[in-house]
């Protein structure tokens, strides 16, 4: 059939005992592959059978919810496992599908009602011993498990579960920070335990404890002096913001100790504390430590003068305009501006000022309308 | 009296179904915004009570549609998650009677269906 000329030169042909090898491995690998197919087939086959079946369960358990709240409605009746078994989708419940779904949904249900309603779905939660499976959940050893199981004791109000004091100080910070936030829900008096913490809180912790504090309506601050006079400064800033934004005028803050703080966010918060609650007492104390604070301290000085400044103090503003840097510069320009009718006629002199840097910025103040 | 609830969350839009029905409301219930416009213009509903964010079309263009294009003047209740200023002061401007924030109580929004459909009675 071909010429000898056309034929592959003999050392490319291959023997039968070779060519059979790679028969046996192609047949191998084709059947690898379509095992490997038909896995991939049947398992996405499977799952969109389980999302189908897991549909009709969450219909089911829908509806049985809504039923549920409305069969409760403005009735003093106890809820209890009689009351269940009138319901058809009783017997379902004790299958593990079912179970899981209504554990889903009455946390998702919970987070949009208020009320009756929400106290017919946690009396519900704990008819089905819901809680027996939450506090199975907050001994997991996955971060993500106990962060999510915290924040459902948390949206289901449930203080009596578990005991949570573990988790405050978990070595995860997602974990210690739903635990601290779930302790501050569910206590009348949060400080004491605060002040018992064993480490430093991030600025984002305060400000987390801080939302939550305020989400709790707390009638009695008398404790926060534990957190203000504590000796690790983030837990005397959480004390002092709390101050400043609870407004606790009344409290008795030994306000020279704190500005001379050696951690700067204490005097920082300490400075913001004074400019809002307090009265111009530190006025000449706050211009002698301007120098040794960093750029944020000095505007919150600055405001402070803003506040409770007078016609002495117009030489230190002028001083800040000519030997600071510029972001400091337009601060106490502003703060020129708008302290008192004497201070806005400096202001004015500032617009002819020989220096062309202050007749620029002041110019500028002015175009953008501050 | 007819009352239209446009809400994508499957488990409260059904509640709500079977709380008006059992309060002898008649409910239409639309799980998007696209068919709560096609049945509000269909079936002409004595109040609406809408979601913000739903499929298709949203509480805006629900709001929208019933004050601009149908321009009437159908009490509607929005009943959001929300609490972004922004978006409620939109809803209320477009025209939104009233403004509800989720979590809520439904003895509460009952109340408010009620006095509302009452002023817009006396109004017509």
């Amino acid at each position: 059939m071909f010429e000898k000329s056309q034929l592959p030169p003999e050392r490319f042909l291959l023997d039968n005992k070779t060519l059979d090898l790679i028969y046996y491995v192609s047949f191998i690998v084709l059947v690898v592959n379509a095992l490997i197919i038909s896995y991939v087939l049947l398992k996405k086959l499977s799952d969109k059978f389980q999302r189908i079946r897991r549909d009709e369960v969450k219909e089911n358990v829908q509806e049985f919810l809504s039923d549920w709240i409305i069969r409760f409605e403005g009735s003093k009746e106890p809820k209890t496992l009689n009351a269940l078994q009138e319901f058809p989708i009783c017997n379902s419940l004790k299958k593990k599908i079912y179970q899981e779904v209504l554990y889903e949904e009455i946390f998702q249900f919970n987070q949009v009602l208020l009320g009756f309603e929400k106290q017919t779905l946690k009396d519900l939660y704990l008819l089905l011993s819901f809680d027996r499976l939450l506090s199975k959940k907050l001994k997991s050893r996955k971060w993500y498990v106990l962060v999510s199981s915290v924040n459902q004791l948390i949206s289901i109000e449930d203080h009596n579960t578990s005991d949570i004091s573990g988790l405050i100080n978990h070595p995860n910070q997602q974990v210690r920070l739903s635990a601290l936030k779930a302790k501050i829900a569910f206590s009348e008096n949060p400080f004491p335990f605060l002040a018992r913490l064993k480490y430093p809180l991030s600025e984002w912790e305060i400000f987390e404890v801080i939302k939550t504090i305020k989400l709790k309506d707390l009638k009695n601050f008398d404790d926060i002096h534990l957190l203000i006079n504590h000796d690790e400064p983030s837990l005397q800033v959480l004390g002092i913001n709390l101050a400043r934004i609870f407004q606790l005028l009344y409290l008795k803050i030994d306000v020279k100790k704190l500005l001379d703080h050696a951690d700067l966010k204490v005097r920082r918060s300490m400075i913001e504390f004074i400019t809002e609650c307090g009265n111009g007492d530190h006025v000449v104390y706050l211009k002698k430590i301007f120098e040794e604070q960093l750029e944020p301290q000095q505007k919150v000085i600055l405001n402070y003068i803003q506040e409770y400044g007078c016609d002495e103090d117009i030489p230190f503003l002028e001083y800040v305009i000519k030997n600071y840097n510029p972001a400091l510069k337009i601060w106490a320009i502003k703060v020129l501006y708008h302290m008192n009718q004497n201070s806005k006629i400096h202001f004015n002199y500032l617009l002819s000022s020989d220096s062309k840097d202050r007749r620029k910025i002041t110019q500028h103040l002015i175009d953008n309308q501050w | 009296m007819k009352v239209l609830i446009a809400e994508d969350e499957t488990l409260l839009l059904k509640l709500l179904t079977d709380k008006f029905q059992k309060e002898d409301f008649e409910v239409i219930a639309c799980p998007d915004g696209f068919s709560a416009i096609e049945m509000y213009d269909k079936e002409f509903p004595d109040i609406v009570i809408t979601d913000l964010q739903m499929p298709f079309s949203n509480g805006f263009e629900l709001i929208f549609h019933i004050r601009n294009t149908r321009e009437s003047s159908t009490p509607i209740i929005v009943l959001s998650n929300t609490n972004i200023e922004s978006k409620i002061i939109t809803s209320l401007e477009l025209g939104a009677s009233d403004f509800i924030e989720k979590p809520f109580r439904l003895n509460e929004l009952i109340m408010r269906v009620r006095r509302l459909i009452n002023v817009s009675l006396v109004r017509h």
